[in-house]
């Protein structure tokens, strides 16, 4: 059994490699790390913009220049502009962003907040209690408020935008990637009729599955550890990204192969690839804004995934993360594969 | 022509055959309904607060203003969910009636200061009244909403061109490419036969999501005029890849490379800054995207598409002269 195993797995590896599978999958891996270390900026917010004309010169001038320059200083998306109508037109260009013009009225600073349009009334509210509490904090001084924080011993260190994309990556690539490419490999066989060949031999389906699933496994090791290698180094913990990226590429290639067989071939099953891919990355919002997390994205399998990937390439010591999913993902993983193997069983009886 | 038709005609029906239009049909405006769905769920994201229920009504009505409160039986229950993955603030009152904020300590720098804030704004005296006004400029749309409708719109596009490489892929395994050259078509006829639904597919579904998505408002020829000139290059790809592929599983190694150019391309023009942005001017799919955005947010005059078209229709032209050659010599 072992041996027709790893048989099957030779032969996986052959057909890759005389379809350049491992040509592309280091040629995507290589050029990743290049976009992220010397095209994407590492200072790129996904904060809005703001733009502000500030007319206001009346007794407490010092002390709005004195809160503008704070923020400023603190945050670099800030532009100053000369009129109103060049704050609006600004926005026009950029919607992301929002615009803040102050005049004077009755000798006090009048402000006037220019949205989009669709933002919602909490963050509104948001963005003028953050310019009250600036004002306020300049006239009575800043009021302390009791912090406890759950995780004092977490190593965090800022994470440069470029770099911060490499989870996003990993999670796309070396462990999605087994999603897609399974179904072409399966399918190719299936045109080939070798499936047919191979089911009068004495070999089982499940070592037939079995080696397709480490094929993409190694396919996603290779990936995981150039991109990795190229963005952070070796400061990286590796051995729990491989982890993760094995058990992420079992479940994911499970899962093709139980798309795989309700299709013959892969025109049908694009439209399946593509809306399951789509499903699948909508974490990915959550993981640029982590206080959008509703219920069913947090359902979502690569929810999880994604924030281990990220402790596993930035270690903070927090490695509950990376064990409860790996735990999940070993479950997942499980019950991906049986499934494959009884809708696989199915499928094959009746051709 | 007839022939063009002839082959057209083929096509639709083995595709509806094997449900196969149908599917591809149905699956941008399966994801359009989708989005329709999830935007006012990204729209209404905002902070998240747990509290405890020894915190009063009327504080859990102020922190509401500014964002979702979850409330908790006890201090314990509040903590074992600010230890949960997402980011959210965790808020008590002690026996001194203080505020006491609780971190896991890893939280975005919002999650972690406007709680502060909102407590502040409670505990300080009203002072210097400072009046303040809101307006806005009319875009009701959220970035997500345009972001999302303008990447959809590309995928269809993209479809289009994935269509017909993959048709192409399965004529060669299938041998019928080969009785097809034998006999009095030419390779143009082929070509453009073979185009035809790559072309009429997405025109279709563009208008499909721009509706469902409620964007129709937009104007309706510059869409056209784009989606046409932005399925020069996809077809050519699906062209390319159906002739370099041997076989599928090589045609979804090549797939995967265009994906890449695409993605990259959308990814690019929304993250990166003004100033590196011609970074990318290399990429169609590029020109395309911001074409579709601005002309989603009424932000695009006809002299802006004319210079994006030229830009799609040159560096178009630019490639298929460079795989031209290729195309030309694997179908013969």
């Amino acid at each position: 059994m072992i041996q027709r195993f790893l048989a099957l797995t030779k032969k996986d590896i052959i057909n890759g490699y005389r379809n350049y599978f491992f040509v592309v999958t280091i040629f995507i891996a290589v050029f990743f790390g290049l976009v992220i270390n010397f095209i994407v900026p590492e200072d790129t917010s996904i904060k809005p913009d703001l733009y502000i004309y500030n007319s206001y010169d009346g007794e407490y001038v010092g002390l709005m220049d004195g809160i503008i320059e704070g923020s400023q200083q603190k945050h670099s998306n800030m532009y100053m502009l000369k009129s109103k109508r060049e704050v609006v037109e600004n926005m026009k260009d950029n919607f992301n962003s929002i615009g803040l013009v102050i005049l004077e009225k009755s000798g006090l600073p009048n402000m006037e907040f220019i949205m989009q349009g669709y933002e919602n009334e909490k963050i509104v509210n948001t963005l003028i209690l953050s310019m009250e509490d600036d004002i306020k904090k300049k006239i009575y001084g800043d009021i302390n408020i009791d912090t406890i924080v759950l995780k004092q011993d977490m190593e965090l260190a800022d994470i440069p935008f470029n770099k911060s994309i490499l989870p996003m990556f990993l999670v796309m690539e070396p462990v999605l990637l087994g999603f897609i490419m399974i179904l072409a490999l399966v399918f190719m066989e299936k045109d080939e009729g070798t499936i047919k060949s191979y089911m009068v031999s004495p070999g089982g389906v499940s070592e037939y599955l079995a080696a397709k699933i480490v094929f993409m496994i190694i396919l996603g090791w290779i990936s995981a550890v150039i991109s990795t290698l190229m963005v952070v180094g070796v400061n990286a913990d590796y051995i729990k990204l491989l982890s993760i990226v094995t058990v992420g590429g079992i479940f994911a290639s499970g899962l093709g192969l139980i798309v795989s067989s309700f299709f013959d071939n892969l025109s049908k099953s694009m439209v399946w690839i593509m809306i399951v891919s789509i499903l699948l990355s909508l974490p990915f919002i959550s993981y640029f804004v982590p206080s959008f997390a509703p219920n069913y994205i947090r359902l979502i399998p690569t929810y999880s995934l994604l924030f281990a990937m990220k402790e596993a390439v930035f270690p903070t010591g927090n490695t509950a993360i990376i064990y409860n999913t790996l735990i999940t993902f070993c479950i997942l993983a499980v019950i991906n594969y049986i499934l494959a193997l009884l809708v696989y069983r199915y499928n094959l009886s009746k051709m | 022509m007839k022939r063009i038709l002839a082959i057209f005609k083929r096509d639709i029906i083995s595709s509806l055959r094997e449900f196969m239009l149908i599917y591809m049909m149905v699956a941008p405006i399966l994801l359009a309904i989708g989005l329709r769905f999830f935007i006012p769920s990204v729209g209404s994201a905002s902070i998240q607060f747990a509290v405890d229920n020894s915190v009063d009504k009327d504080i859990i009505d102020i922190f509401n203003r500014y964002g979702n409160v979850e409330r908790y039986d006890s201090v314990e229950d509040v903590k074992k969910r600010v230890n949960s993955i997402d980011d959210i603030a965790g808020v008590i009152v002690d026996e001194k009636n203080n505020f006491k904020l609780i971190l896991e300590g890893n939280e975005s720098h919002d999650t972690e200061e406007i709680p502060k804030k909102i407590i502040r704004s409670i505990k300080y005296e009203d002072g210097l009244n400072t009046g303040h006004s809101i307006t806005d400029i009319g875009i009701k749309n959220s970035p997500i909403a345009t972001i999302g409708t303008t990447s959809l719109i590309i995928m269809a596009i993209v479809m289009g061109g994935i269509v017909i490489g993959l048709n192409i892929i399965e004529e060669k395994e299938s041998g019928t490419i080969r009785s097809l050259i034998v006999s009095p078509m030419s390779k143009i006829e082929f070509i453009l036969g073979k185009s035809v639904i790559g072309v009429i597919l997405p025109i279709i579904q563009v208008y499909i999501i721009l509706w469902i998505l409620g964007m129709a408002n937009v104007n309706i020829y510059m869409v056209l005029i784009l989606t046409l000139i932005s399925m020069l290059l996809t077809i050519t790809m699906g062209f390319l890849i159906g002739v370099i592929s041997g076989n599928q599983i090589a045609g979804i190694a090549n797939l995967k490379l265009l994906f890449l150019i695409v993605s990259l391309s959308i990814i690019g023009a929304i993250m990166l800054p003004q100033s590196k942005q011609f970074l990318l001017y290399w990429a169609p799919p590029y020109w395309s995207f911001i074409g579709f955005r601005d002309i989603l947010l009424h932000n695009i005059t006809w002299y802006q598409l004319f210079i994006y078209c030229l830009w799609i229709l040159g560096l178009s032209t630019i490639i298929f002269m460079l795989v031209r050659k290729k195309i030309n010599n694997r179908l013969s």
